[in-house]
């Protein structure tokens, strides 16, 4: 009894500093996640007051559904897509912006902007630019141009290209934070024994850049799989399903098509792959920077 | 049990985050309670009103208001939303118990889904239902029961340029073989025939739950087609109208304007305001922006109905109900609500309606004059040349029309064919609904 | 040499345009009437015209919805830098495994995609009487950016050396005391990067505001902007006129504070 009474005086406050976050945390998440479970075990509408239990019987469903496997394929097209293209294009800017050119404050800040901007804006912005401003203004020039998101082969493109735009912000700034943390001296003996600026990007900035790289692939990474709002604002998953990922797919499911039991069912599997990936990442990486 | 475990949750979260702040003792705990102050006297009353008129936000309000004049005890909080979102906010919220007073609704599939769910009281019989005709009651009406008044309607044909068709001398078509010769003739031409808008999906949509329905029930008779398409008694391909529909589909989005699916519902608007354009499948609701943009075409342009067969003598004026309204079971004010129901059943609240949406009412004796165009259809008002393809689709829950769409957007892109389309259409609703 | 530091300046200054066009274009529109757009798409008007802001301004409620959007982003972040540090500090210096198994499901929480939970927590918050209320929807972005923040704080925390703690315990300091005394000020710089996420984030947000502020009173500037984009779809430059209104405050927080952002996000990302 009196051990028990040592370790709460000893473990007491550290317990309770955990309580506010936790008690959010079950509030916002654990909560609903359980509630959003229970359903996944029904066949409810979203509407009815009552809810009827089928077991299982959603989960062998959504094994054997077509769109589901599209809509996945579709995420992980656009999220590897997008975190290869922003890291890459993040880097480059990175890289110069760091100390190469001038008026580099002013470049950071025009290619940081669109970041801080809400995705109902780029949203409507590019929609109408897409159609309208761009078309319009290389009209001048004689080049016909229609807009991406009206055509199946090229509006997963268009999605992206608003990504792009929207999200170098941050990892690029991650980018510049890294080399700054590079030493000089490093690179300044590189270059008297004669190495050229591929050579000690390759041999000693890239590696000395792991994790930011890391941090930069992670949090691309998973904010791309659950992507939602801008795929809702600009195609609705259109044209041809081309841009259906899985968050609007779950949408339509639980609210277009009446099948909220059905839509939770398919948010438990899509949440479970999310981990998955996540989890596989993490390891990937955490070897890696070892090796380098 | 899970409720009682959550308040526990937010009460101790909220206790220890104020004595975590330890200095402002005095923050004001609680603005979550309502106010009950007011109700004291049982006189005013507040009801809500959800409509998916938002394109006509202030016209809306204007009708309100002057409820709200005439009922000074009464007060509406209105709550527009956009049509795309509407339904979902709707569910969302009678789901989780919220009380929405009045709302609109479309008589037909989603009344019926509603009414299901015990959402919708029952107005059957309430004098101020006799403002209008016993048929369109009729029409509206889910299980036998009316759970929806009707307010207002729409016709939804095809506007043209007149300008355009003098000079080529073009004929009205009143078949759909002229319509697409018409159409070829516009493009020889070297004009847009068609203006269509459908990056946003509902004006395809609109368009294919119009014309296949039409063609299953008139042309070939299943006008059951839908109700059994439901339990899985029939499929797409059973139904040959599956074909003629995706085959129009397919000529309307050749012979329509560049950039068919990247040109959304206001490009088209604009497209033909600029006079360029020979036709343009819609409601009424692009009147007041093209008068806007273009007053002289605003004046000379016509408006006739979409003939989606052969047979003239089927091919009558589409003419659909628009928004219709409900008053929900739970609601504490239903007296309240059922005043502002009689209101707009009222020639006057029939009347504003008209002046300030720019559409039909279907309270008796309204005004019918809303732009020259409109005039136009006058004759098929007066001989009752009228017809609603919706009925076709009221029993059926099915949302058939938004997967359709896609299926048809990869077609017109040579992602699949004919066939696959009707193969996948008849997959999914096997999927979804049996 | 001089010439490609003369090419790679106009690469990156050609990026730089076609970053800034199309907001370029949406000032553009928020200036013309739609006649003139209609006639002339890119043709500056002949003179600034503001009627499209003054009708912006009249036909929505745009102080209020500032005031809705400081209000909330602002109890929201104080609850996730509270409890975030709190339980990061705590997570880091206990290294059992409770604690790794609570910090594990913070990790793992963030995994879950924001349609599972829709539905469920706009029941909850219905029956807490969470929905149209400041505070309702603040203690759900707690709940959403502690998982985060708490990745955050135990990273920075581990890095810093326990002596100091240890001395001041041997001193008779309890651990609140040590907390607030000692871990507190040194936790500034990932501080900064917490609350810059989580207000780009929050200000930003668009559906839970939709789920949880359909009372009038309560809507944010996304949230409002919205509505105000279905209103008025037929009449795009009042839409883009309100859009340039809605990215002003945003944009003007981002120009003043960039030194504190660029330097929050570059220390949380080398500590995290």
């Amino acid at each position: 009894m009196t051990n028990m009474k040592r370790i709460l005086r000893g473990e007491g406050w550290y317990l309770f500093f955990l309580l506010p976050a936790v008690c959010l945390f079950i509030l916002a998440v654990v909560v609903p996640l359980a509630m959003g479970a229970r359903y996944s075990f029904s066949s409810w509408d979203g509407v009815s007051t009552t809810i009827a239990y089928n077991g299982w019987d959603n989960y062998v469903k959504a094994f054997q559904d077509k769109d589901l496997w599209r809509a996945l394929w579709n995420t992980f097209k656009y999220a590897i897509i997008l975190t290869i293209l922003i890291n890459a294009l993040s880097l480059f800017l990175a890289l110069l912006l760091d100390s190469y050119l001038k008026f580099r404050n002013v470049f950071r800040t025009i290619f940081f902007l669109p970041s801080v901007i809400s995705i109902v804006l780029s949203g409507f912005v590019w929609n109408y630019n897409y159609s309208q401003g761009f078309p319009k203004l290389l009209a001048y020039f004689g080049v016909d141009m229609t807009s991406p998101l009206g055509n199946p082969d090229y509006a997963m493109m268009g999605l992206i290209i608003v990504a792009l735009w929207q999200g170098i912000g941050s990892p690029m700034i991650i980018y510049i934070a890294g080399l700054q943390g590079i030493p000089g001296e490093l690179l300044e003996s590189a270059k008297i024994d004669g190495a050229t600026t591929w050579k000690s990007f390759r041999h000693i900035t890239f590696p000395l850049l792991a994790p930011s790289l890391t941090i930069n692939l992670l949090l691309v990474m998973t904010g791309a799989l659950k992507v939602f709002d801008l795929v809702y604002v600009t195609t609705k998953g259109g044209p041809g399903f081309s841009t259906e990922v899985m968050s609007t797919y779950i949408y339509r499911t639980s609210f277009d098509n009446f099948k909220a039991g059905y839509g939770m069912t398919l948010s438990m599997i899509f949440f479970l792959v999310l981990v998955i990936v996540t989890v596989a990442q993490v390891g990937i990486f955490r070897r890696r920077e070892v090796d380098l | 049990m899970k409720k009682a475990f959550s308040l526990i949750i937010v009460s101790a979260l909220l206790t220890l985050l104020l004595a975590a702040c330890g200095s402002s003792n005095e923050k004001p705990a609680n603005t979550a309670a309502p106010t009950n102050g007011e109700n004291q006297g049982g006189k005013p009353v507040t009801i809500s009103f959800m409509h998916f008129k938002s394109d006509f936000t202030d016209g809306v309000a204007k009708i309100v208001e002057q409820f709200e004049t005439e009922n000074p005890l009464i007060k509406v909080n209105v709550q527009p939303v956009k049509y795309d979102d509407y339904y979902t906010l709707l569910k969302t919220k009678l789901a989780g118990g919220d009380i929405v007073d009045v709302f609109t609704l479309n008589a037909g599939a989603q009344t019926k889904l509603f009414s299901d769910g015990g959402y919708l009281e029952d107005l059957t019989g309430k004098p101020f239902l006799a403002d209008f005709e016993e048929a369109v009651l009729k029409s509206q009406s889910t299980d036998g029961k009316n759970y929806v008044m009707p307010i207002n309607a729409n016709p939804i044909a095809v506007f043209y340029n007149k300008q355009i068709f003098t000079d080529l001398g073009i004929e009205i078509p009143r078949t759909y073989d002229a319509l697409i010769e018409a159409a070829k003739k516009i493009k020889e031409a070297g004009k847009t025939p068609f203006a269509l808008g459908w990056k946003d999906p509902w004006t395809l949509s609109m368009w294919l739950s119009r014309d296949l329905p039409s063609n299953s029930a008139l042309v070939n008779n299943q006008p059951d087609f839908f109700e059994k398409l439901e339990t899985g008694s029939v499929k797409f391909a059973d139904n040959p109208a599956t074909k003629t529909m995706i085959e129009h589909a397919q000529q309307l989005f050749e012979l329509g304007n560049k950039d068919q699916l990247g040109v959304d519902y206001n490009g088209a608007v604009d497209l033909f305001a600029k006079g360029d354009v020979g036709m343009m499948y819609m409601g009424t609701w692009p009147l007041a922006d093209i008068q806007k943009k273009n007053p002289d075409l605003y004046n000379n342009m016509g408006y006739f109905p979409y003939p989606f067969s052969n047979d003239e003598s089927l091919n009558k004026l589409e003419f659909n109900p628009d928004a219709s309204i409900a008053i929900n079971t739970k609601s504490p004010n239903k007296e309240a609500a059922e005043k502002f129901l009689a209101f707009l059943a009222s020639k006057e609240g029939g009347d504003l309606w008209v002046k300030n949406l720019n559409s039909l009412s279907y309270v008796k004796g309204t005004e019918t004059n809303i732009a020259p165009a409109v005039n136009d259809l006058k004759p098929y008002f007066d001989s009752g040349e009228l017809y609603d393809s919706q009925l076709y689709l009221a029993k059926t829950t099915i949302d058939w029309g938004t997967p359709f769409t896609q299926s048809l957007q990869k077609l017109f892109f040579k992602k699949s064919t004919v066939d696959q389309v009707i193969q996948e259409m008849d997959d999914w609703i096997a999927k979804n609904h049996n | 040499m001089k010439i490609t530091r003369i090419s790679v300046f106009a690469l990156v200054a050609l990026l730089a345009v076609l970053f800034i066009f199309p907001l370029y274009v949406a000032v553009l529109m928020a200036f013309k009437s739609a006649k003139q757009t209609f006639d002339s798409f890119y043709a500056w008007p002949s003179s600034l015209d503001f009627s499209n802001f003054v009708q912006a301004w009249n036909t929505s409620d745009y102080p209020k919805a500032i005031f809705n959007s400081l209000i909330i982003t602002i109890i929201s972040v104080a609850l996730i830098i509270i409890a975030s540090a709190l339980a990061g500090y705590s997570i880091a210096r206990r290294n059992k495994p409770f604690y790794n198994v609570v910090f594990l499901l913070f990790l793992s929480g963030m995994m879950v995609p924001f349609q599972v939970t829709m539905l469920p927590l706009y029941k909850l918050g219905k029956s807490l009487q969470l929905v149209d209320s400041h505070w309702g929807i603040a203690l759900i972005y707690g709940g959403f950016g502690v998982q985060m923040g708490v990745l955050f704080f135990s990273g920075f925390v581990r890095g810093i050396s326990r002596e100091i703690e240890e001395a001041a315990r041997i001193d008779g300091c309890s651990t609140p005391g040590i907390f607030f005394r000692i871990i507190m000020p040194l936790l500034k710089p990932v501080t900064a990067t917490v609350v810059v996420l989580n207000v780009l984030y929050i200000w930003n947000d668009f559906l839970l505001p939709l789920l949880y502020l359909q009372g009038k009173d309560f809507r944010t500037i996304p949230l409002q902007q919205y509505f105000f984009f279905g209103q008025y779809s037929s009449d795009l430059n009042l839409a883009f006129a309100y859009a340039v209104m809605g990215m002003v405050p945003i944009v003007v927080f981002f120009l003043f504070m960039q030194r504190f952002i660029v330097k929050g996000i570059a220390a949380g990302a080398i500590k995290g």
